[in-house]
């Protein structure tokens, strides 16, 4: 039985009948139904797959495309103020420019003569991210800052061969279930209580929990609620004095104004590079990155591909490689590697690269400087409608705050549901993943929000809420 | 102009006859699919947004994952995983919970793979606490049937394996021995990395396997990005769907929904839905192709591959490990073993003269247990055009090895820059990861 | 005009070569790349400088060594 197949079709050359007969003479065989011989008949399929019928050219296929995706109600069209990991900045055209450039986008894993663009793109980004987070060795990136996290985790109990992590308490769940899936069995995951005034770490906990099994204490800043920690160091010292690993994950986009993790005494940072010119793309953005000290201990630990400079044979060449390769899976290794590497996400390192670039250190510092303004004037004017806190929590905040509505009588489910017919979206309903904190929503503001688009959001609530 | 000059000092897929980087699936990306992704009604969702106002990206991942289950005969697929080695690590923390449900957890503490396929088959479950058994090949090139016979025991977790493997040699016993696994009581997770020849031909279900996964950018046509950002889609038959990552994407009463009512469920392996633009892209080619389309494409690879096999091999310098006589699917794993015998040139400095043409190819992953390889997959892309000046080339390169083999050594002349002094990358008092670390090191007194 | 001869079997290419130097080396102080959004005037009197209210021990004390590049250049 033949099943036959698409004949002619564009992105199949070869799909052409007398092409195909010429090769298959060339093999001896008389049709396509001769190939596939070592696949036992019982395993072949017997009747071509039930799938839908394909367009039948570019246009009707873009046009159907287009008018699904056109159902979708963008953060174009509406003002948004979700933020939780996912952020909307501004994406300078110049990013989308540079990887939507074919020879980037198409690449992926070719040698450091034939892709030597690609190679000093990345060693760029690595160099990059280092002087903004102030350490010396950035990974190519992997997944997404959960898994950063997770493998810094796993990093530090391979340095000290201990199997417990503390890990903050306000950490967003969705992270805490990836690094639990991550870690399990080779690590137990703890939460640290938190100050439930301040929001920040709660001390006198993480001193009563540390202790010789501690391989690591992982926090944030800014936390995935938004405030400042400012007992960076405190809580450094008191890992350091049990023998455990400093993790501190962050959002590089607070460091032009906020002091890098590695300036209170983090050993491993690890964060997102989502917010550095990438698209959310509806989560399809995100790309973490982990960054140690030049230290042999640490960088033979990393799984992840670290690409270095080197010279070539003619003097003057700059030049690239795989530094340490025979640490990864895909050295000589295989299971006995540190961890996996396989595909992640580069093309968002190099776009980070650029974006770092564009912005310049004064570019940062106005973009932290702006974030600052606009998330204390949200919380100022939020804070005037009558039975809501603009801020849950007492300390400063970066980018995202805790907005209190307990005393509005209504659920953030019932105020976003009003607010989405505004042409709104809230902040994200912590209700169910924080439920210590009653009806409160975690509010994003950053550059891309205007006056205007915060005094809309504060008129609708106060519409809302005061009726 | 600086990242422009870098872009164009980057060879690339488009620009390249790409048939020398196997096991990835270099094939052509439509242009139309990434126009499609690049919109605002794409880019600009934040993935926390109400259900309401994301019906036309739930509504492309609702009907991908019916294409996938067709396809494979699984019967739910999630998006998250990034790639395919999260898909692998996804697979063993699945295998991990399903014996933690059932109490057999502990006892369970082994995978199975085989030595051709990928090196994340191993690392993975590995990185889940498994120890790995690693199957090697019999004469012919299949996987050892009495090794893993005596391998599997009341102790085997799950059997991680490919196939094809990455020599291009398809286990035709592979019911044999998924069904031996099965019968000890541990699953079966099938690498569809080198499923590219194989659609609307075969698949996962009838071979006895409990989980498959493709790579969205290797198979399904979205591209590569330097490395990522990829799609590792992961399908299980119905006895697993409770233990996928939350959520998974589901449709009730015209809407289209994001379904958290999973009770094994593993929690999370990335956060929010994966790489959805990834998606979008695949969907775009399998309707830009439907049920004829990819059988084409199945068929196109592997005559594509076996012509390439036939012809490359005409030269006296390059054989195959295993059986010449028997048909490869999508790949081959070549070896230069003789021709390194004869000249002293190796594998890797032949990889580095291709680059002198504009095409490149990859040896293997670490270890080389073909001595001296290359590992070609033309995919469907390219023209019989294209792969006669690959060979040609390939052939041209093999004559020089033997008649003038210090223009190979001293290769590449004519790529963007010379070889590369490599002394300084294990050593950790020199190498230089960043452009601080060099500058430091490299400070004049 | 003669008929150009095109039938050799491989190809006579060469890739592009740009001797890139590394991004840092194209900084010249002053230059932007980029420029950001500044806040309304009235948030600006509302609120003030906005990073004065972080905590001394979180503010950067240097700006991060990234280099100044105009957009042409980048």
């Amino acid at each position: 039985m033949t099943i036959g197949g698409f004949k002619n079709h564009p992105y199949i050359p070869n799909s052409v009948e007398e092409v195909q007969k010429e090769m298959l003479k060339e093999l001896g065989l008389d049709s396509l139904e001769d190939l596939h011989a070592e696949i036992p008949e019982e395993l072949k399929l017997k009747s071509k797959l039930n799938l839908p019928e394909p367009f039948k050219s570019e246009y009707e296929l873009r046009r159907n495309l287009e008018q699904t995706l056109e159902k979708n109600k963008t953060c174009k069209d509406y003002i948004n103020f979700l933020g939780a990991g996912c952020w909307q900045h501004y994406v300078p055209a110049i990013c989308d420019e540079i990887n939507g450039r074919s020879e980037f986008l198409t690449a992926y894993a070719g040698e450091a003569y034939n892709d030597h663009g690609r190679f000093q793109a990345l060693f760029e980004y690595e160099s990059l991210v280092a002087e903004l987070i102030d350490m010396d060795v950035v990974n190519v990136p992997t997944y997404d800052w959960a898994q950063a996290a997770a493998t810094s985790i796993r990093m530090a109990a391979r340095i000290t061969n201990r199997k417990e992590a503390l890990v903050v308490g306000t950490i967003d769940r969705e992270k805490l279930l990836i690094i639990k899936n991550y870690c399990d069995p080779a690590v137990n995951i703890r939460l640290i209580n938190y100050d439930k005034e301040t929001g920040k770490m709660d001390l006198e906990d993480l001193k009563a929990k540390l202790s010789e099994n501690t391989a690591a204490v992982y926090f944030e800043n800014p936390s995935f609620l938004g405030f400042i920690e400012d007992q960076g160091q405190e809580i450094s010292d008191m890992a350091h004095n049990a023998g455990a690993i400093s993790i501190v994950g962050v959002d590089p986009s607070s460091l032009g104004v906020l002091a890098p993790p590695s300036h209170y005494g983090a050993d491993i940072i690890c964060g997102d590079l989502q917010p550095l010119g990438i698209h959310m793309n509806y989560g399809g953005g995100q790309s973490g990155f982990i960054s140690t000290r030049d230290e042999e201990k640490f960088v033979m630990e990393f799984p992840s591909r670290l690409f270095g400079v080197a010279p070539t044979v003619k003097e003057g060449e700059y030049g690239f490689g795989d530094i340490a390769y025979d640490r990864t899976s895909f050295g000589n290794l295989r299971e006995k590697g540190k961890e996996f590497v396989g595909t992640h996400t580069s093309l968002w390192a190099i776009t980070a690269g650029v974006y770092l670039s564009l912005m310049g250190p004064k570019g940062m510092y106005e973009l932290g400087q702006n974030i600052m303004q606009k998330s204390q004037y949200a919380i100022q004017e939020l804070g005037k409608i009558k039975g809501v806190k603009g801020s849950r929590f007492n300390s400063i905040n970066f980018k995202e705050f805790v907005v209190d509505f307990n005393d509005t009588g209504k659920t953030v489910e019932e105020i976003n549901k009003e607010l989405l017919k505004r042409g709104i979206f809230g902040g994200k309903d912590l209700s169910k993943d924080f439920p210590e904190l009653g009806q409160c929503g975690l509010y994003c503001v950053t550059e891309i929000h205007l006056k205007e688009d915060i005094d809309k959001l504060v008129n609708s609530l106060r519409e809302i809420i005061e009726g | 102009m600086h990242y422009l000059r870098l872009s164009q000092e980057t060879l690339g897929a488009d620009i390249n006859v790409e048939i020398g980087q196997g096991t990835c699936t270099m094939k052509y990306n439509p242009k139309v699919n990434e126009y499609i992704a690049r919109k605002p009604e794409m880019t600009e969702l934040h993935p926390l947004q109400d259900e309401s106002t994301v019906q036309g990206i739930l509504e492309i991942m609702y009907k991908t994952d019916l294409c996938l289950r067709e396809i494979s005969g699984m019967d739910q697929f999630t998006f998250q995983p990034g790639g395919g080695s999260q898909a692998i690590l996804t697979m063993a923390s699945i295998v991990r919970k399903y014996h933690r449900e059932r109490g057999e957890e502990e006892q369970r503490d082994e995978i199975i793979t085989t030595v051709y396929s990928h090196p994340s088959d191993a690392a993975a479950p590995a990185t889940k606490g498994y120890k790995v058994i690693t199957i090697m090949a019999d004469e012919e090139g299949y996987p050892d049937y009495e090794a893993f016979k005596n391998a599997v025991s009341e102790r085997t977790a799950a059997f991680f394996v490919a196939n094809p493997e990455d020599t291009g040699i398809f286990n035709s016993r592979i019911k044999e021995f998924t069904d031996l696994v099965r019968k000890a009581g541990g699953l079966n997770c099938y690498d569809q990395a080198n499923a590219n020849g194989l659609l609307g031909i075969t698949r996962a279900k009838e071979a006895g396997f409990d989980m498959c996964f493709f790579n969205l950018h290797k198979t399904f046509a979205a591209p590569h990005g330097c490395g990522g950002p990829g799609g590792g889609a992961l399908g299980v038959t119905k006895e697993l769907i409770d233990y996928l990552p939350k959520p998974i994407v589901g449709y009730k009463d015209g809407k289209y929904f994001l379904n958290y009512d999973l009770d094994k469920s593993i929690g999370k392996v990335r956060l929010f839905n994966g790489v959805p633009q990834t998606v979008l892209k695949a969907y775009a080619w399998i309707m830009s192709l439907g049920a004829e389309g990819l059988y084409e494409v199945a068929k196109v690879a592997a005559l594509n591959n076996n012509y390439l096999f036939k012809k490359l091999l005409e030269h006296k310098g390059v054989d195959v490990p295993y059986r010449r006589d028997i048909q490869r699917v999508e790949q081959v794993r070549y070896t230069l073993e003789k021709l390194t015998q004869d000249t002293g040139i190796t594998s890797g400095d032949i990889q580095r003269r291709v680059m002198d043409f504009g095409m490149h190819y990859w040896t293997s992953h670490h270890p080389y247990y073909v001595p001296e390889p290359i590992t070609l997959e033309p995919t469907e892309t390219p023209s019989k055009a294209d792969l006669d000046e690959y060979i040609n080339t390939l052939h041209h390169i093999f004559d020089e090895a033997y008649e003038n083999p210090e223009i190979i050594k001293k290769a590449p002349h004519r790529s963007t820059i010379h070889q590369v002094d490599e002394s300084s990358f294990d050593d950790p008092e020199k190498w230089a990861p960043t452009w601080r670390v060099y500058l430091r090191k490299t400070k004049e007194d | 005009m003669k008929r150009i001869k095109r039938d050799y079997k491989v190809r006579n290419f060469h890739q592009a070569k740009w001797d890139e130097p590394i991004i840092f080396e194209l900084s010249n102080k002053g230059e932007r790349g980029i420029l950001v959004p500044k806040v309304e005037k009235e948030i600006a009197d509302a609120i003030g400088d906005g990073v004065s209210k972080i905590p001394e021990s979180m503010k950067r004390e240097t700006l991060p060594n990234l280099p100044e590049i105009n957009q042409k250049g980048y």
